[in-house]
C-alpha cells in the first residue's frame, strides 16, 4: 500500500495476511487530499485514523 | 499458592510505605519469591520473566508461560517498576521493561491472548488487570509514555478530574495533599494549585514542582489544594481520531460523503463501515470493492488556514 498526497512525501507499507500493524505516515506538512494505492487489498481493514489539523 | 497476593501486597507497601517500615525489604523479598518459587513454572524470553498465576508444585494454572498470563506478568513488571520508582534500583527498571515488552504482545485483541475468541474468556488479562498494571509503568517511569502527548501519569492520591488543552492541563485530586506525575508535550510556564503559583524546586520536600526538560516529566507536590493547572507553550495540536464507531453507522453503510460530519469527505462508493472482525474489536473501515487499486479521502475542515490536516497514523489489517 502506498499513501500519497500532493506536496508531501509518499510512504509505502507491506502488510502480511492476518497482520495487524500500526502505520505512520510521518507527515508534518498539512495536506487536504489522501490517496491510497493498493495491491492485493482484498480484506484490508482500517481503524482509528489519527490526524492533526494545521 | 499464587503470585497475586504477594505482588499486590508488595505494590501496596510500595505505594504506601508509611504502612510498613520494612516496605523496601518486604517488596524485594516478595518479588524475588514470585520469580523463584518452584510452585509454578516461569519462562524467560529475551530477559523478560513471564509468570503464570499459581500452582502447588505439581499442578499449575493456567497455561504454560508464554501461552498466557499477561496480566500476571504485567503485575510483576508493575511491582518491579514501582520498586525502581521508590529505590532508584536500575536493575528493577530493566526487568520491568523487558516483561512489559512481552506483555504488549498479549494486550487488546491480540491473536496470542486469551481473548473472547480464545478457549477461555479471560477478559482481565487483556482488558482489566493487564492494562491497569501497564498504567503503573507510566507512573513509575513516565519517560516510557509517548513523548508527543500530555498525560497525567499518576498521583499519590486519586485523580477526580483531568482536562487537556493545547499547552495546558488541569486536574484535581481527591486529597488536598498529593504528589503527581505528568509527562508533557509542552514546556510549563506556570503551575498553579487552587490559583496559587507553585515554585520550581530541586526536590519535593515542600510544595512545588520539578520539571525535567530532557524528558518533559513534571512532578508536582501540592498541599491544601486539590486543583492544579499547568500552563505552558510549544505543544503540537493534539491528535484527533476517526474510530468508525462514533457516530455509529450500520455495518455495510457506504461512506458517500462526509463522515464524521465536517471532518472527512470520503470518495463515493469506495469505502464502507465493517463489523468488528479478527483483531479489530470495534467497527472499522474497509473497501467496497475488494479488488480496488486506489481509494481516497479529503479533509473537509473549514476555517483553518489551508483546510487541511496531517494524517499521522492508520491502523490496518489485511485478512
Amino acid at each position: 500500500m502506498t499513501v500519497h498526497s500532493p506536496n508531501v512525501r509518499e510512504v509505502s507499507f507491506t502488510i502480511k495476511p492476518g497482520e495487524l500493524k500500526r502505520i505512520r505516515t510521518g507527515w508534518r506538512d498539512a495536506s487536504s487530499k489522501v490517496v491510497l494505492d493498493l495491491k492485493n487489498g482484498a480484506g484490508l481493514r482500517f481503524d482509528n485514523l489519527a490526524y492533526r489539523f494545521e | 499458592m499464587n503470585q497475586v497476593i504477594p505482588l499486590e501486597f508488595a505494590r501496596y507497601v510500595l505505594l504506601h510505605p508509611d504502612k510498613d517500615p520494612q516496605w523496601r525489604e518486604h517488596a524485594k523479598q516478595l518479588i524475588e519469591w514470585v520469580k523463584t518459587t518452584p510452585k509454578w513454572p516461569k519462562y524467560i524470553v529475551h530477559g523478560a520473566t513471564v509468570t503464570t498465576e499459581q500452582g502447588n508444585g505439581i499442578e499449575f494454572c493456567c497455561y504454560l508461560p508464554n501461552q498466557c498470563c499477561d496480566s500476571h506478568t504485567s503485575r510483576l513488571a508493575a511491582v518491579e517498576a514501582l520498586y525502581f520508582m521508590k529505590t532508584g534500583d536500575e536493575a528493577y527498571k530493566e526487568a520491568a521493561f523487558r516483561s512489559y515488552n512481552w506483555v504488549t504482545y498479549f494486550q487488546g485483541l491480540s491473536a496470542k491472548a486469551a481473548t473472547p475468541f480464545g478457549p477461555q474468556w479471560w477478559f482481565t488479562d487483556e482488558f482489566a488487570d493487564g492494562p491497569r498494571r501497564m498504567m503503573d509503568a507510566f507512573y513509575a517511569v513516565p519517560e516510557w509514555a509517548p513523548a508527543d502527548e500530555t498525560h497525567l501519569r499518576g498521583s499519590s492520591s486519586i485523580a477526580t478530574h483531568v482536562s487537556y488543552g493545547k499547552d495546558s492541563v488541569t486536574y484535581s485530586t481527591f486529597d488536598p495533599e498529593a504528589t503527581d506525575v505528568l509527562r508533557l508535550d509542552f514546556v510549563p510556564e506556570s503551575v498553579m494549585a487552587d490559583g496559587r503559583a507553585l515554585a520550581a524546586r530541586k526536590d519535593l520536600n515542600a510544595p512545588g514542582f520539578i520539571f525535567d526538560a530532557s524528558t518533559k516529566v513534571l512532578r508536582v507536590r501540592h498541599q491544601g489544594a486539590k486543583s492544579v493547572s499547568v500552563q505552558g507553550s510549544g505543544e503540537q495540536a493534539p491528535s484527533l481520531y476517526v474510530t468508525f464507531d462514533d457516530p455509529h453507522l450500520a455495518a455495510g453503510t457506504q461512506l458517500e460523503r462526509r463522515y464524521p460530519s465536517g471532518i472527512i469527505d470520503w470518495e463515493p462508493g469506495a469505502w464502507q463501515i465493517s463489523v468488528p472482525h479478527g483483531k479489530f474489536g470495534t467497527f472499522n473501515l474497509s473497501l467496497v470493492d475488494p479488488k480496488a487499486e486506489t481509494a481516497g479521502f479529503v479533509s473537509t475542515r473549514r476555517g483553518s488556514s489551508s483546510g487541511s490536516m496531517h494524517t499521522t497514523e492508520v491502523r490496518r489489517r489485511l485478512v
